[in-house]
């Protein structure tokens, strides 16, 4: 496997080759020159695939002759300058003792990570569903359209990506090639590293230099999110790196640092969109008048500068979701009070997401940082591995904040506060509360450490120096034991010649990943295959990446913009046709206690004859290959007109808790339904309509024309029988679907029914409006009309 | 020397002359001694670091020790 590393490094080196001179230009000072050469090197890695894949044509072949032209016309230009010599070689301050063991531990541990990842393939759970199934449909398609993503992640920026995919395409896109997309980001925990160490020389710091960027680049979780094949490691480096040069440019006053503050940000912006909050510790040291009066004498070419570098990392996904949903930041909300700027289904508000996966209640968090824990006992996983020197940094926060605010020097105090700020984003801002959200935070930590450490002489001075050593070398082992699940375990099969990379999935995902490695053993290259639900997508592509992944968007997954949606039963199995669709896969999130189907495999149960069941695998998985003629249907009765449910006086208020409303004639035809909810606890409105003839067919869709503006309320359709115990549900959340659209109910496949419920037998249609957000009052208005039973589409 | 400079703030556009200059002020100003009054003793630092980090150590302990032990049986 690691042989595979050797084209995409030498395309690597290549790049920073063609950077690293030009970079002497900025700043001669090592680490500053480095932290500049190593973003723009990112920054072109990044730049050449999207100027690539924007004209479709991004590919190995493509990748390597931009890369070479770059390389070499970047170098001869810089030769052909007059004392071009001066700036190939830096001027390196001589090593200290402990600097040189520390490092010596640094590439020693490093050297072991690469080890385990010849033995360790891309295994985290986002990973697999969208990290690695964005590399392989870039490499498939050779542009940059995400993959249709059932769920947000379609409008995701794939800055992280792109650096995997950096990876895979230079190998040359082979069969094994999959196993570099996590090896790819291991770099840019030198970023990290070096970013540390940049802002700390910033700062003035001397004594502490030596031990800051190996401390970064052995903090445990930069150990362990790479293999994973996770990306909050390159967000971090990247939030580093544009903290960093925000410091020297706080310090300095000089524009260029600016720039590279811009190009930083935007990288991070491109790389996760939660940079919109996490930006602000960077804001804070930039905040004061003379880091832009330097700006003063050029304003006008140096913000367009700025705004440009920016772009660089994040331009081209804020412009496509601008284009797509008017909000370039889209799926985030961007919401000031009650008034939505921006919409978008991913409102940035508090949450106790996943939480309890860590701490059992809020205050829990407090203690956390001295017992990391996860799922019940102390462990580190993907989500978690802060390490020591972060707990230290945290006590010693306040003193070191208190202390440089007495020295009045306010440039540390601010670079100091990004530590506390940034957890309290963290915890106020974000949705989900995963540790591995505040990386940063970590070096962020070592420099307060740092701040403390810088001011002691003598025996204090020792014993915290062998205290952050300590610190140091625990993480380092810990970090690389623990830099995969049940690591020992894998080497102790490897060294028993019996290991084999896709065993790993067995030993993490159980059945699902004999899924996983079925389907990429068994379907022949190139064979179509589409799934119900977004959990593992990546799979589907087989490990080799060759076979081909569609997905049609349903009811319930998100408005998407140009993905293809179907609606019904019958537009899912002519999708499936027209794809020439081979397998099709049934994810069931097995790990819930009571899974629920998705609609598709509600879809599939009506429709069984149209799919041979081929393999089953626990309750996680079910592969059935699709029959010869698909979706090829007799023709079905007619059923009973419903014009009758247009009448607005014929439909009665059968109960409503905390709710208000009634249906009224609506001029533009149809019924109308002003309705409030008036408190803060559950509320509902239930209105009936008793039907005038029965007989519905149960293949039959019944559909009606729908008018709401998006709220946070849910309208329930129910068809119960004349004993009303029998009955079906179906559901329409009105905070996602389009303010005017049709809606279409598969009368086959309802969310809900009981055992003995039949169509035929229908007597009362109920509309029940549901609000999902208990906690404030609201109100709004649907208009419903044109309700009419529709047989499926002939399809032949 | 201007108060501001005392205190250990930085003037624009130094030079790297001028960085070790202002080094040595950083140094100066320890926190036992900042504004003639006491944030905390050198002793209290060290000791609030050293402490820190081997509470970590001792919690996190079966994180080093199970692996480990699993390495070495495998080893033998």
């Amino acid at each position: 496997m690691l042989g595979l590393t050797v084209l995409p490094s030498i395309g690597l080196l290549a790049v920073f080759l063609a950077v690293w001179p030009w970079t002497s230009l900025y700043d001669r000072r090592p680490t500053v020159r480095l932290l500049a050469t190593l973003v723009m090197t990112s920054g072109v890695q990044v730049g050449l695939q999207i100027v690539l894949g924007a004209f479709g044509v991004l590919a190995a072949e493509s990748l390597w002759v931009a890369t070479g032209c770059l390389a070499l016309t970047s170098i001869l230009v810089w030769s052909l300058r007059a004392g071009s010599s001066d700036g190939w070689w830096p001027r390196l301050a001589r090593p200290t003792l402990l600097g040189s063991l520390l490092g010596t531990l640094c590439a020693a541990t490093y050297a072991g990570l690469f080890a385990a990842a010849a033995l360790i393939p891309p295994y985290g759970w986002d990973t697999l569903v969208y990290h690695l199934t964005d590399v392989f449909h870039i490499a498939q398609t050779g542009a940059l359209e995400p993959f249709a993503h059932p769920s947000i992640q379609y409008s995701f920026p794939l800055v992280g990506e792109l650096h995997s995919s950096w990876f895979y395409l230079l190998s040359g896109a082979r069969e094994a090639s999959w196993r570099l997309v996590g090896v790819a980001l291991i770099p840019l925990a030198l970023m990290a590293g070096v970013a540390t160490r940049a802002t700390a020389e910033a700062l003035g710091f001397e004594r502490t230099r030596h031990w800051l960027l190996p401390a970064t680049l052995l903090a445990p979780l930069f150990l362990i999110q790479p293999l994973a094949g996770y990306v909050d490691g390159v967000f971090a480096a990247l939030v580093l790196a544009a903290f960093a040069f925000a410091v020297l440019a706080a310090r300095d006053e000089r524009p260029g640092h600016l720039a590279f503050v811009a190009l930083a940000s935007g990288l991070a912006l491109g790389t996760k969109l939660t940079f919109v909050y996490f930006c602000l510790p960077i804001l804070l040291v930039l905040a004061v008048p003379p880091v832009w009066r330097a700006l003063a004498e050029r304003p006008v070419a140096w913000i367009g500068s700025l705004l440009l570098l920016f772009a660089v990392g994040c331009g081209f996904w804020l412009t496509r979701n601008t284009l797509r949903h008017g909000n370039p930041l889209f799926p985030l909300e961007v919401r000031v009070g009650s008034v939505s700027l921006l919409p978008g289904p991913a409102a940035v508000r508090p949450g106790a997401g996943d939480r309890q996966r860590f701490v059992g209640s809020a205050a829990g968090w407090l203690a956390y940082p001295f017992g990391e824990s996860y799922r019940g006992r102390i462990q580190y996983s993907v989500d978690n591995g802060l390490g020591p020197l972060f707990a230290a940094g945290l006590v010693l926060s306040p003193f070191a904040l208190i202390a440089a605010g007495r020295r009045r020097d306010w440039l540390l105090a601010r670079a100091l506060a990004a530590l506390p700020l940034t957890l309290i984003l963290w915890f106020a801002v974000s949705p989900f509360e995963h540790p591995r959200y505040v990386l940063a935070g970590v070096a962020f930590a070592l420099l307060t450490l740092a701040s403390v450490v810088e001011q002691l002489e003598r025996a204090p001075l020792r014993i915290a120096q062998a205290a952050l050593v300590l610190g140091v070398l625990f993480s380092a082992v810990v970090g690389l034991l623990n830099a995969a699940p049940e690591l020992p375990q894998v080497v102790d099969r490897w060294r028993a010649e019996s290991w084999s990379a896709e065993d790993f999935y067995l030993m993490q995902y159980g059945a699902a990943g004999e899924a996983f490695n079925w389907l990429a053993s068994t379907p022949a290259h190139g064979s179509t295959l589409s799934f119900d639900r977004g959990l593992f997508v990546a799979p589907l592509f087989g490990w080799h990446g060759r076979n081909r992944v569609v997905y049609a968007a349903g009811p319930g997954d998100p408005e998407k913009g140009a993905a293809h949606f179907v609606a019904t039963s019958a537009d899912w199995r002519r999708y499936l046709r027209e794809e020439e669709v081979d397998w099709f896969v049934v994810w069931r999130d097995g790990w819930l206690e009571q899974p629920e189907l998705s609609i598709p495999e509600r879809w599939l149960a009506s429709s069984a004859e149209d799919f041979e069941l081929v393999a089953e695998f626990a309750r996680y998985a079910s592969i059935f290959r699709t029959v010869e003629g698909i979706g090829v249907e007799a023709d079905t009765p007619t059923g009973p007109s419903l014009d009758e449910l247009s009448v607005a006086d014929r439909w009665v208020l059968e109960f409503s808790d905390g709710a208000e409303g009634r249906p009224v004639a609506d001029p533009a035809g149809g019924v109308r339904i002003d309705y409030r909810f008036t408190t803060t606890d559950n509320d509902y409105l239930d209105l009936r309509f008793d039907l005038s003839e029965s007989g519905w067919p149960s293949t039959a869709e019944l559909a009606f024309d729908l008018e709401a503006e998006p709220t946070a309320a849910a309208l329930y359709i129910y068809l119960k029988e004349a004993d009303p115990r029998q009955q079906c549900r179906f559901r329409v959340d009105l905070s996602t679907r389009r303010p005017s659209a049709g809606v279409r109910l598969d009368l086959g496949a309802p969310e809900a029914r009981t055992s003995d419920f039949d169509p035929e037998r229908v007597a009362e249609l109920h509309l029940v409006l549901d609000d999902q957000v208990d906690a404030q009052a609201f109100g709004g208005t649907i208009r419903v009309s044109d309700f009419r039973l529709e047989l499926q589409e002939e399809t032949t | 020397m201007s108060r501001s400079e005392l205190a250990g703030r930085q003037p624009a556009r130094r030079t790297s002359g001028s960085r070790a200059r202002w080094v040595s002020r950083v140094r100066v100003s320890h926190h036992s001694t900042v504004g003639g009054r006491r944030v905390a003793s050198d002793w209290g630092l060290a000791l609030a670091v050293a402490a820190a980090v081997l509470v970590y150590v001792y919690r996190h302990w079966p994180l080093l020790e199970t692996p480990l032990r699993q390495v070495v049986e495998s080893l033998r």
